[in-house]
């Protein structure tokens, strides 16, 4: 499993150099970065989101390692903290996210690239925020933010 | 937040109730699609799915059990697959885990399976003893034998947990004094997942029941009607230990160097070649470790009859003739005492025979002319 809290090797590459980089990897990379590429080019046109789910692919740590370097690191990285810490990296190129989710004691559980704009577990739900807002209103009615506003200042 | 009547709360609402937001919730379904080998895509689809549904309603029955499979599925950490699932089904029964007791608790079994006839899903812990006119096993006035089938019939699918609800088990090992068969003897004509294990590892009881509510349908079954995405491979197949045996490299003893070094433990008894489970991939405890990856041969728990093939720690290519728990003799001096035991098993043998047309006769009495699953059957790779 790849580790997405250290700090990836320093790409030689940032994904600008498409088709060259493709070339580097082995056999069975290629055909994931392919799909890669595939699904990309589907949510372009279509909006439909992509899964690679790497956990149910024969790969070995240093296969996953490679197809690490080989995607690079891109602008965003996210930690869940949802029963234990979660990480979410985009890729060096957009729209590619290498999701991984670990259980309470940071055991990989799953693991997965996914081409969206963002990946499906992080947005907030709408109708949660609904519910945030009215908790929200309720504390402040009730002065329960009062005291730490007045630590604030 | 949620609607006072439970039995018309939607998943989504207990969810609120307990404070589990999307993203838990999603994540618990991306986790259980994993477990099932099954996309992310999958589990997004799982967790739309079953957000919108009223709480399936669950009626859990223990029988002749050890209590080790709700132990199990209940003594996980949280938040998990494990701890949602109570969270997600409407678990109208289950005697161990209710405050309720005595008429007030079979009132609440009885409304359960008359509200949800027919849709309810009824979870089977344990064999159910035969002999004695199913004496063995009573509860508010009824046998095992009664109770089963009256909870059977409007049961929309029945889970078995636990090798006891699956194959028998411990009480349905030699000699089997109660008459002790497994819940597919008696149940017939209605869907019945086997989720085998002494006990089976909480992800794959949950998970079974978390595919069978979102997706509607039975997961496709092995032979022995356990789901395939958990049964599908043999211990042996996801040992890490594996190159070991492939190379030839055996621990003889659980000092030496083999076991040691992690060697495989094949010699030392290890089922793992005929035993089909996920507790290589899987693990326990979190996903701590397993048996083997803590130096403990695999038993071959979730198999059928493991409690009689032999003893634990004999090879599997070692001729079975011995009972649990003995040891199969490899040295010469121990051959005299094994002819002795030899005339003794004779002996058994013969009160086993005794037994076992007695307890024929008491299970044809009860179940019909069909045979319960031959004994001594072994499972082909």
């Amino acid at each position: 499993m790849t580790d997405l809290r250290r700090p990836a090797a320093e790409p030689d590459y940032q994904g600008k150099g498409g088709q060259a980089e493709v070339q580097t990897v082995g056999f069975g990379l290629q055909a994931i970065l392919n799909e890669i590429a595939q699904l990309l080019t589907r949510f372009s046109k279509t909006g439909e989101r992509g899964v690679v789910d790497l956990k149910s692919l024969p790969l070995s740590s240093g296969d996953q390692r490679s197809l690490h370097d080989a995607l690079g690191t891109g602008e965003v990285e996210v930690t869940l903290n949802l029963g234990g810490d979660s990480y979410i990296r985009e890729t060096s190129y957009h729209g590619v996210w290498w999701v991984q989710l670990n259980n309470d004691i940071g055991e990989v559980g799953a693991e997965y690239i996914e081409v969206a704009e963002v990946p499906e577990i992080l947005p907030a739900d709408r109708r949660e925020m609904g519910l945030e807002a009215g908790r929200l209103i309720r504390n402040l009615r009730a002065g329960v933010l009062a005291g730490q506003e007045r630590g604030v200042e | 937040m949620g609607k006072s009547d439970q039995s018309e709360q939607t998943i989504q609402d207990v969810l609120d109730q307990h404070g589990v937001s999307r993203r838990t919730f999603l994540k618990s379904c991306l986790l259980a699609a994993s477990a099932m080998a099954l996309s992310p895509l999958a589990g997004t689809a799982m967790a739309e799915k079953l957000v919108t549904m009223k709480r399936p309603s669950v009626i859990y029955l223990s029988f002749q059990e050890c209590t080790g499979c709700l132990e199990s599925l209940t003594r996980s950490f949280s938040p998990t697959l494990e701890h949602l699932i109570f969270n997600v089904i409407s678990l109208d029964y289950d005697d161990t885990l209710m405050a309720a007791a005595g008429e007030a608790a079979e009132a609440a079994k009885d409304k359960a399976m008359r509200d949800n006839y027919g849709n309810y899903v009824l979870v089977v812990d344990g064999a159910i003893p035969l002999a004695f006119g199913g004496a063995c096993h009573t509860a508010a006035g009824h046998s095992a034998i009664e109770i089963i089938r009256e909870a059977a019939k409007g049961a929309r699918a029945v889970v078995c947990v636990g090798t006891c609800a699956t194959f028998g088990g411990l009480p349905y090992a030699q000699p089997n004094p109660t008459g002790a068969v497994p819940v597919s003897a008696l149940v017939k004509g209605k869907p019945l997942i086997n989720v085998s294990g002494c006990p089976p590892i909480p992800v794959v009881m949950a998970g079974t029941l978390m595919h069978f509510f979102a997706f509607d349908r039975v997961p496709e079954l092995d032979r022995h009607h356990r789901p395939r995405m958990f049964y599908g491979n043999t211990i042996h197949d996801r040992c890490y230990r594996r190159p070991y045996y492939d190379a030839g490299k055996f621990a003889e003893s659980f000092d030496d160097d083999g076991a040691r070094n992690g060697w495989c433990l094949y010699k030392l008894g290890c089922k793992g070649p005929t035993t089909y489970n996920a507790c290589a991939t899987l693990k326990w405890n979190q996903g701590v470790s397993f048996p083997i990856e803590s130096g403990h041969p695999c038993l071959g728990c979730s198999q059928p009859n493991f409690w009689d093939q032999g003893s634990f720690y004999a090879a599997l290519s070692t001729p079975k003739w011995g009972r649990a728990g003995e040891g199969t003799p490899s040295k010469a001096g121990e051959v005299a005492g094994a002819s002795a035991g030899i005339g003794a098993g004779v002996g058994i043998a013969a009160a086993g025979v005794s037994r076992f047309k007695r307890y024929r006769r008491a299970y044809k009495a009860v179940a019909g002319p069909e045979e319960p699953q031959e004994k001594n059957k072994t499972e082909e790779k």
